[in-house]
């Protein structure tokens, strides 16, 4: 084998100069999925909250993964890495870079052999390989070349450094990351939904009242107890639980708004709203209290003039007007009772006769023989009826008392059963009763106290109604806010609302393709025809095969008259046979059009159609 | 490729050997070419070509619009090398028998025998000029398949040999297409080169037009440089010109990315290609860059010259479809895309 080291040795020089440019290729390449890797993590990172977190345990994952997919990628790169070149391939390639005519790729495939003309081809080989300008020709034609793109890749790196340290976090799709939630996202919830129950808690217990009601329909005092239950781990669930206690809340606290207590009340102001106050006198200010509903002004007036009656003070004529008008006073509210304007009202809605509201056991009667009213509004009627007795009841101690009082004038101050026992029957049965016991006064004193507490279990029901509504208004702004985020009253953040990050649920929608049937007129003019015929109007028509017919005599007129050069015939005629042969074969498969006619007759002025213009004569 | 010794020609047993034949070679070609050049204005590439087809001992379809000097190419080389000279025109109605020769009845005055004399026809030369061959007819066209081929010609039963060397120039015009008759694939394939003439450029039609229209007595007598005996000589050296595996490797690689569908098309060219070279253009293809390679004075061929020669050995031995027809894509452009394509440097 002749020796051909001096082009090895070049050989050699220029394969490590590719194996550096192969590896700087690589090393770039993976530099460059790095970095894109990088920047979807920071990214990522930045858009969403709670997905990346470094020190997290899904944080060590993505770490993991990284570096797996680096690892990869490394292996993938050592192992496709292209193989090293022979040294004929390495050489040819010198010859083609240096234009050298194959002279040292052919000194080296033919090394082994020992004609002329091999050695020949070895000498010529060796000589160019003993040219000292042949090394700097190689670094010139061969160079290490940094790769394209080489920026690309610590760009990345940069910029996902730069969106790391610098870019603040978005928490963009934080509703939709449930799982994604960190502990102090889940201690959020749980603070802000604690404020919202405490809160609602407080107002309810300021008022025992309400707080015993609520008790009496079942709701649990301590509303916050499930809500903040260790169990439920996401914020969530957290706020899922809590809207739902507050809803049920809010619920009860409708009933006891148009529950009977209510409707008690309701029509008791009702009755005392048709009451009409003496416009002067001692007497002015418990009318006016009375009238308005106000229970504890009017207990206030009613204490102030029995003390004013049981003192005595008070000088003959005052004393006879006091008793007048209490005794009016009276009147007035046993009318109100008799008169019942609210159920008689309910009544007539419901289509029965408004006199039952005087005879509730007639009432009741009619109510269960009524075939137009359903179970439900059968009961609420019900429940008016038994209201509106107690009501009933309740006036009807007032009215007494006001009795009692204008007999205690008339009488300068000392008791007098015997009117109250003339004027009513069933309050001379009480009263009998008690004069019985012995001491006619205790039957006076008894009925201011009835009127007292029936003043008083007034104002109490009126707080009742008023911290009920409190309570379900502060509920509903609440459950408002679910809708609203960021409008709430209760927001602890300031500016989200704290039960404005429900979940999206995904509805079920389709689109459904329809076809209408439609009627297809009109057209583009793609033909003219002149035609030695009476001209037509309407709609031009031809059948396929007469266009054929046509194309293939204009083809042989046309190439006869201007003559196709000679390098397009081939073209041509190839194009035109085509045309027929499609033509003849769609004839055959589709039914042919009807043959040209014309639609309609042409009317003397009728302008010719644009498709059949008039024929030439 | 593996050359053995012994078929060397006798005198090549040393390098110095080999070059000084490769020197030699080199300057008879170059007395050749300035031989033909004292006649032909221009067209040097024209002019290396059919040497490198003579010496290759291949024939040659030189197509060119009329007025380029074919007719004047071939026949200055005929004068230039020494060798008997014929022509041809061919015409739709020449016949077989008039190319080849034919049999007569030769009666003897003196004994009255007749008998069956063969008469040449025009081919029985060794440079034979066959000038518009597209305008025969195929069975005339076919008339040649055998001589071009075997170097032979079968008449009347009987088979006679032709001079060597035997070289056939064929001329065609590309632009008359009424009543030609386009050369069949089998006949395009026995030319080693399809050689296109193009117009001469302006220097050289100055001196045309000097040469030809100026006060010059007569036209110049071309010498002749190169006997029978010599040509055969350089084409058997042109034989045992050494071709390394990976110049062959790229020859066949050419070839092979013409052939459609097959594992080396290249794929966007496939839909351009209906019918890919035959084996004989790989032949061709080497045998005219080991020519190439022994004009430049190079003992072995590189694959600049499998490169430079590959239109000239491949454009008519590829048909192109419809699509590249349309395209307006030639076979040349199809070519010289698979050289811009196919990686000279070797592949392992």
């Amino acid at each position: 084998m002749a020796n051909i080291e001096p082009i090895l040795k070049i050989v050699a020089r220029v394969r490590r100069r590719i194996a550096l440019g192969q590896l700087l290729c690589s090393m770039v390449r993976i530099t460059l999925w790095a970095g894109i890797f990088l920047v979807v993590v920071s990214v990522g990172a930045k858009l969403v909250a709670g997905w990346w977190s470094p020190a997290g345990e899904r944080g060590m994952w993505f770490v993991t993964l990284g570096a797996i997919i680096l690892a990869t990628l490394g292996v993938w790169a050592f192992l496709s890495r292209p193989q090293a070149d022979g040294d004929v391939a390495v050489a040819s390639l010198i010859d083609v870079k240096l234009k050298l005519h194959d002279r040292l790729s052919t000194a080296v495939a033919v090394a082994d052999r020992t004609d002329p003309f091999a050695k020949a081809a070895i000498e010529d080989g060796l000589k160019i390989a003993g040219d000292k300008r042949l090394i700097e020709a190689l670094g010139r034609t061969i160079p290490i070349d940094t790769p394209r793109n080489w920026w690309a890749g610590p760009s990345f790196i940069v910029m996902a450094c730069a969106v790391w340290w610098f870019v603040p976090g978005l928490s963009l799709g934080n509703a939709q990351a449930d799982d994604g939630m960190n502990e102090i996202e889940l201690q959020e919830a749980r603070d802000a939904a604690k404020i919202q129950i405490e809160t609602l808690q407080a107002k309810i217990e300021t008022n025992s009242e309400l707080s015993k009601a609520l008790a009496e329909n079942g709701q649990d005092k301590k509303l916050a107890g499930d809500a903040l239950d260790e169990k439920l781990q996401t914020p969530e669930s957290v706020r899922r639980e809590t809207t739902r206690q507050v809803n049920d809340l809010s619920k009860k606290l409708d009933d006891l708004l148009s529950g009977e207590k209510a409707q008690q009340l309701e029509a008791m102001k009702d009755a005392l709203s048709r009451i009409e106050p003496s416009k002067s006198g001692p007497l002015k200010e418990l009318g006016e209290a009375l009238k308005r509903g106000d229970g504890a002004a009017a207990k206030s007036a009613l204490a102030k003039l029995q003390d004013q009656v049981k003192e005595g003070k008070m000088d003959e004529k005052t004393r006879e007007e006091l008793a007048s008008k209490l005794s009016e006073m009276s009147s007035q509210l046993k009318d109100a009772i008799q008169a019942n304007e609210t159920l008689k009202k309910a009544l007539e809605n419901a289509g029965l006769d408004g006199a039952l509201a005087k005879s509730p056991q007639a009432a009741k009667a009619a109510i269960d023989a009524a075939k137009n009213l359903n179970d439900a509004q059968k009961k609420a009627l019900k429940e008016a009826i038994q209201s509106q007795s107690k009501a009933g009841e309740q006036l009807e101690k007032l009215a007494k008392a006001c009795e009692s009082m204008s007999s205690q004038c008339k009488n300068g101050g000392k008791s007098g059963n015997k009117e109250s026992e003339s004027s009513d029957g069933k309050a001379s049965k009480s009263g009998g009763k008690t004069s019985k016991d012995g001491d006619p006064s205790q039957g006076t004193g008894q009925c201011d106290k009835d009127a007292a507490d029936v003043l008083s279990e007034m104002e109490t029901l009126n707080e009742l109604m008023k911290d009920a509504e409190s309570a379900r208004s502060q509920c509903q702004g609440g459950s408002g806010s679910c809708d609203k985020p960021g409008k709430s009253s209760m927001n602890a953040e300031g500016g989200r609302g704290m039960f404005g990050e429900r979940t999206k649920e995904k509805t079920e929608t389709a689109t459904r393709t329809r076809k209408e049937k439609v009627k297809s007129t009109g057209g583009e003019v793609i033909a003219r025809q002149l035609v030695e015929a009476p001209p037509v109007v309407g709609e031009s028509r031809a059948t396929l095969q007469q266009l054929s017919g046509e194309i293939g005599r204009g083809y042989e007129e046309g190439t006869e008259e201007d003559p196709v050069p000679a390098n397009l015939r081939d073209l041509h005629k190839h194009y035109f046979g085509d045309l027929k042969k499609k033509i003849d074969a769609k004839s055959g498969q589709a039914v042919p059009a009807a043959p040209a006619e014309p639609t309609e007759p042409m009317e003397p002025q009728a302008p010719a159609s644009p498709a059949t213009p008039p024929a030439k004569k | 490729m593996s050359i053995s010794s012994n078929t060397l020609p006798s005198d090549l047993d040393s390098v110095a050997a080999v070059r000084d034949a490769c020197a030699n070679f080199r300057v008879v070609a170059d007395r050749l070419r300035q031989e033909i050049g004292r006649v032909l204005v221009g067209q040097s590439e024209v002019v290396d070509q059919v040497l490198i087809a003579l010496f290759a001992d291949g024939h040659v379809l030189l197509e060119g619009v009329p007025g380029l000097g074919k007719t004047l190419l071939v026949r200055t080389l005929g004068q230039a090398l020494g060798l008997k000279f014929s022509r041809i025109q061919f015409t739709p109605d020449l016949m077989p028998a008039d190319i080849l020769g034919t049999q007569i009845v030769v009666e003897d005055q003196s004994t009255g025998h007749r008998e069956f004399q063969f008469r040449q026809g025009p081919i029985f030369a060794q440079i034979l000029l066959a000038d518009e061959i597209n305008r025969a007819s195929p069975k005339s066209q076919s008339a040649l398949l055998e001589a071009m081929q075997e170097r032979c010609v079968t008449v009347g039963g009987e088979t006679r040999k032709l001079e060597r060397p035997f070289l056939v120039l064929a001329t065609q015009n590309p632009i008359e297409q009424e009543g030609t008759y386009p050369l069949p694939e089998a006949q395009l394939d026995r030319f080693l080169l399809k050689v296109i003439i193009n117009y001469a450029q302006r220097d050289d039609l100055v001196k045309i037009i000097e040469r030809t229209t100026g006060n010059v007595a007569a036209e110049a007598q071309t010498k002749t440089v190169l006997t029978a005996a010599e040509i055969a000589y350089a084409q058997r050296l042109v034989r045992v010109v050494l071709v390394a595996p990976h110049v062959q490797d790229y020859a066949v690689r050419l070839v092979l990315a013409t052939h459609p569908g097959g594992v080396w098309g290249v794929s966007d060219l496939e839909r351009m290609i209906l019918v890919g070279s035959s084996p004989r253009g790989a032949q061709s293809l080497i045998m005219a860059a080991k020519v190439r390679a022994l004009l430049a004075g190079r003992c072995a061929v590189s694959t600049q010259d499998i490169a430079a020669l590959a239109c000239a050995a491949l454009r008519h031995r590829i048909t192109r479809t419809f699509e590249a027809e349309a395209a307006g894509m030639t076979c040349d452009g199809i070519i010289a895309e698979i050289v811009r394509i196919i990686p000279a440097e070797a592949q392992e």
